[in-house]
């Protein structure tokens, strides 16, 4: 656990994120409308880290907007 | 409403804003507001095998390709080092002229009672930052803002303080439609991704932020969402300006 942390503060919010959930007033906010930039599109699809099923399923939600 | 249209939000480490509320960024930008990213440290300690000028320079960029995503008009990384940012004058003042340079409306960064002290103190400085900003006697750069902003805290890591107890919620944003790009933004911070791919057979980094966004969406009745705690302490505004504007939509 003590390498875990130390290799990755990032990943280790993550690891305990899941660790629990908590409670709160909600407000309901539903999704805003709304497409990606031009500069946005190239990001995605310049970036050899973007998975070709995420590029999909961004471009499926960006068009289903 | 309001002639202000800029965001600026201020994280510890550079993952830290795709993981807490990339998605409610998205959807402000979408709404035409200007959303300015800052990141306290370059990650300089998220490596068990680069040095640390090796892991800061790579997640440096990591951090950029992710503001690119996100649609972000900037990304500032603020220099401090993973494990060592600390509440003085110096750190005051920078963090004053950061809000004096944007003079954003609203500011985002992590709640006062999270798991590890880079957040706390973060925490701590952008609110102080916040109140400093508007003093034009203090010595920072720049000139006084003319408002305190709203401020709102993200997510407290697992929702909980020091004591396990369930950190407060005010308002929880829909970010269903906003998942697929969020997940996109946080995919750039590879670094991070492929340690822990190598650590746990299995890509968790991505997995994580996606079960705790749909833990969120659960509590409202949508698939992924995000919850964040306005500070509501004088002077800052006491509406909760988050919720109005990504609730009407």
């Amino acid at each position: 656990m003590r390498r875990f942390y130390l290799s990755g503060l990032g990943a280790s919010i993550l690891a305990l994120l899941l660790s629990g959930c908590s409670h709160g007033n909600n407000s309901p906010a539903p999704a805003a409308s709304g497409s990606m930039t031009p500069a946005q599109i190239q990001a995605i699809e310049n970036n050899p880290k973007i998975s070709p099923q995420m590029k999909a399923g961004v471009l499926a939600q960006s068009q289903s907007k | 409403m309001m002639n202000n249209k800029c965001v600026l939000a201020v994280l510890p480490h550079p993952d830290d804003i795709e993981i807490l509320c990339a998605g409610t960024l998205i959807r402000l930008i979408g709404l035409g507001y200007e959303v300015h990213l800052a990141i306290m440290t370059p990650g300089d300690k998220g490596s068990a095998e680069l040095t640390r000028t090796e892991i800061a320079s790579i997640r440096r960029r990591e951090a950029q390709e992710g503001a690119n995503i996100i649609g972000a008009a900037s990304c500032r990384c603020l220099e401090f080092s993973d494990l060592e940012i600390v509440f003085d004058n110096s750190a005051r003042r920078l963090l004053a002229g950061i809000i004096r340079q944007v003079d954003p409306f609203l500011v985002i960064t992590t709640p006062p009672h999270d798991y590890m002290m880079d957040h706390i103190i973060t925490s701590q400085l952008v609110r102080d930052a916040c109140f400093n900003a508007g003093c034009k006697n203090y010595d920072a750069q720049g000139e006084a803002i003319p408002a305190i902003p709203y401020l709102y805290y993200t997510d407290a890591v697992g929702g909980v303080d020091m004591f396990g107890r369930n950190t407060p919620v005010s308002c929880t944003i829909d970010i269903t439609a906003q998942i697929e790009l969020k997940t996109s933004a946080l995919a750039c911070h590879d670094s991070q991704r492929t340690w822990l791919r190598r650590q746990h057979g299995m890509d968790d980094y991505i997995n994580s932020m996606q079960s705790w966004s749909a833990k969120r969406g659960a509590k409202i009745g949508v698939d992924y969402a995000e919850a964040f705690v306005q500070h509501r302490g004088h002077p800052h505004p006491q509406d909760d300006i988050l919720a109005e504007l990504l609730n009407r939509v």
